[in-house]
């Protein structure tokens, strides 16, 4: 089935060229690591889960968006998603895979990850996050094999799969809030220490997912025979717009909790987000600009005249998944470590290596993609060449 | 792993009690743990953050304002040996376990690297080789490693003025409450570690506040950050019983699937029996009409 990734025009290859050369460059980057230790990244005593872990805590968002196209098709007979749930699980899949080469580069020595498997300890949130993500992993990879083998022989596919799917649609719920659990478990550290941080990742998580699908959509639509279809679309752009107010609400009433009620203690990390604390404003403008972003898209979506012209549409799209990805891979993660439990504000700035690094895993993930959605474009003759 | 949580401290257990009024901050238990534990040369700041404790260093001084002003209180800090450790329990690999003897043991083969611990630990204890190609998690170890003759550890035999000493905790615990009552007028009539978070193995007794020094937010502090009081139970014990139902939670979450879809399959086919008996009728009554 791969060989069919083996074959395309100068387009193609130019564009996995260029993700080689990121692929090569991160893994290059992997090598200082290894040999230096993770000094070459900006973490230090307060800020010990920097750009990796929030880029994992992001990626499982997008891995658990599947959901949004799985959901609608078999739960409530959505017909127009039937060609979508198999992008969707690709986009899982390789989301999931990201989020464990995220964590790969996270610890210290790759070689010690053998230890999770063999002495695992039940008592720790990370062994059911673990738990969730192989999970759906294992689960998604099973359901789009059985997908492409019987789009390709031409038949429906087997029975045994439906309740596989079935199983998929909370276990992708439970990968989002599991992973906020990590966060909103510790006593220690009161910006996770919410209820409302497990909605708030599944919100934000059901807004950039079906964006980025949108998007990957209107890119094949563009480069092969492929097409969404209209009502497809627009089922995308609804769930999108709202669960990206939904995110904003769940903000909001984060702000309204720390403010109204004036405890300092809650306050000083949404000061910290927007206003800065003490002469520490680094992602001040970021999280501004995630704020006018997350507007922008939620206003444009909402008028329909806006929304039905393709370029709007692109532009909301890629507005949504920025404001999210500058939310979670940006502020979420470092500001829970930076004002420390006793009001230590220091300083994190991810450097280059650990940028480098990241972008190779992104990189991966975008190959990942490409490839998948090839073999599966290839295997229902939608492929132009 | 039943009854970790609500263990009662044990008979044998061990401790370390510090008196900030006997320290002179001369670091002698900081040379003397260095040398101990052959430690390297020390990070630099970044990783050290504003306490003085580093990969490197497993204890360290700090100086705080006097109950007098121009005055200093020179401060120990090390880890404090939980009853019932956070690290312990956010670990995803037993690297970490408190002995029923009193420390808290380090695994450095099962550490997997991920420094859960370090976001867990409430007294923001445990520290990390970040300058390693193989890192470890670094921090105080009050185990026989550590111990010299009288088998006491190599920092509280280094002590000079006998501030910091080791020895039974429920004897140190005595002998604090002892100290307290012989000066009131001296000592805050508080054990820092007695309860706090479950008790700990590593138990202050001070002139002055060492809340924040060492972490541990009075009940007025408390208060102002309306941060629920934690002091009395470990956090482990409030979050044990939840994380063990999760599987559970698996079982009802398909249990209620599998009704669901039960239901639904029924109400279908009842619908197309009712369908089917509405055509026949339809079709009955046409024929009678014929």
């Amino acid at each position: 089935m791969l060989e069919k990734a083996l074959s395309g025009d100068k387009r193609y290859w130019s564009w996995i060229g260029t993700l080689l050369v990121l692929i090569a460059a991160g893994a290059f980057c992997y090598t200082l690591q290894l040999r230096n230790g993770l000094t070459i990244t900006g973490l230090g005593r307060n800020v010990t889960w920097g750009f990796y872990i929030a880029q994992f805590t992001f990626l499982v968002g997008v891995a658990a968006s599947a959901v949004m196209v799985v959901l609608p098709y078999y739960l409530h007979d959505f017909k127009a998603f039937g060609r979508l749930t198999v992008l969707g699980e690709f986009v899982a899949v390789s989301a999931v895979i990201m989020c464990q080469l995220f964590i790969l580069v996270d610890l210290g020595q790759p070689g010690r990850m053998m230890n999770m498997i063999l002495h695992p300890s039940p008592r720790s949130v990370l062994f059911w996050d673990m738990i969730v993500l192989c999970g759906y992993l294992a689960l998604n990879a099973a359901i789009t094999r059985v997908a492409l083998v019987s789009e390709r022989r031409g038949e429906a596919p087997p029975a045994w799969i439906k309740p596989v799917i079935l199983l998929s649609i909370p276990w992708a719920v439970s990968i989002h809030t599991v992973t906020a659990f990590i966060y909103s478990g510790l006593a220690a550290r009161p910006f996770w220490m919410t209820a409302v941080l497990a909605p708030r990742f599944l919100a934000s998580a059901f807004a950039a997912g079906p964006a980025l699908l949108i998007l990957f959509c209107l890119v094949l639509r563009r480069v092969s025979r492929f097409e969404a279809g209209k009502s497809a679309l627009a089922k995308l752009v609804v769930i999108m717009t709202y669960a990206m107010l939904a995110n904003i609400f769940f903000i909001l009433m984060e702000l309204f909790t720390a403010f109204y009620s004036s405890i300092p203690h809650h306050m000083e990390y949404f000061q910290f987000l927007y206003l800065g604390l003490h002469g520490e404003h680094g992602l001040v403008p970021w999280m501004w600009c995630s704020a006018a972003l997350a507007v922008i898209s939620v206003v444009a979506l909402l008028s329909g005249r806006w929304r039905d012209s393709p370029s709007i549409l692109v532009l909301a799209c890629m507005a949504t998944v920025v404001s999210i990805w500058i939310e979670k891979g940006l502020g979420m993660v470092v500001t829970g470590q930076v004002p420390s439990p006793l009001g230590h504000v220091s300083s994190y700035v991810p450097t280059l290596p650990e940028l480098l690094i990241s972008a190779g895993i992104y990189a991966v993930g975008a190959l990942l993609v490409t490839v998948f959605y090839k073999v599966t474009l290839a295997s229902r003759g939608e492929l132009q060449n | 792993m039943s009854g970790a949580h609500t263990k009662k401290t044990e008979a044998k257990v061990k401790a370390i009690l510090t008196d900030a009024t006997k320290c002179i901050g001369c670091e002698r238990c900081v040379q003397a743990c260095v040398r101990q534990n052959k430690l390297p040369e020390d990070y630099p700041a970044r990783f050290k953050a504003d306490d003085g404790l580093s990969g490197a260093r497993y204890t360290s001084i700090r100086e705080i304002p006097g109950r007098e002003s121009g005055t200093s209180r020179f401060v120990r800090r090390q880890c404090m040996h939980c009853e019932d450790p956070t690290c312990a329990a956010a670990c995803l690999v037993g690297a970490l376990v408190k002995r029923p003897d009193g420390p808290v043991h380090y695994d450095a083969d099962m550490c997997i690297g991920c420094r859960y611990c370090m976001l867990a630990c409430p007294f923001m204890i445990p520290r990390y080789e970040y300058d390693r190609p193989l890192p470890y998690v670094q921090k105080c170890k009050m185990d026989e490693t550590c111990r010299v003759d009288g088998g006491a550890p190599a920092c509280t035999s280094a002590c000079p003025t006998g501030a910091t000493v080791f020895g039974l905790r429920e004897d140190l615990i005595k002998e604090a409450k002892r100290r307290i009552a012989e000066r009131p007028d001296l000592y805050k009539d508080h054990i820092w570690g007695e309860h706090e978070f479950g008790g700990t193995s590593v138990i202050y007794i001070s002139d002055n506040d060492l809340g924040e020094v060492l972490r541990i937010p009075s009940a007025e502090e408390f208060a102002k950050r309306a941060v629920p009081t934690l002091t009395h139970d470990s956090v482990p014990h409030l979050m044990h019983n939840w994380v063990m139902v999760t599987p559970f939670q698996f079982f009802t979450v398909g249990a209620g699937l599998a009704g669901a879809a039960f239901l639904r399959r029924r109400s279908r086919v009842m619908e197309e029996e009712a369908a089917e008996k509405a055509a026949r009728d339809s079709v009955n009554k046409k024929e009678g009409e014929a």
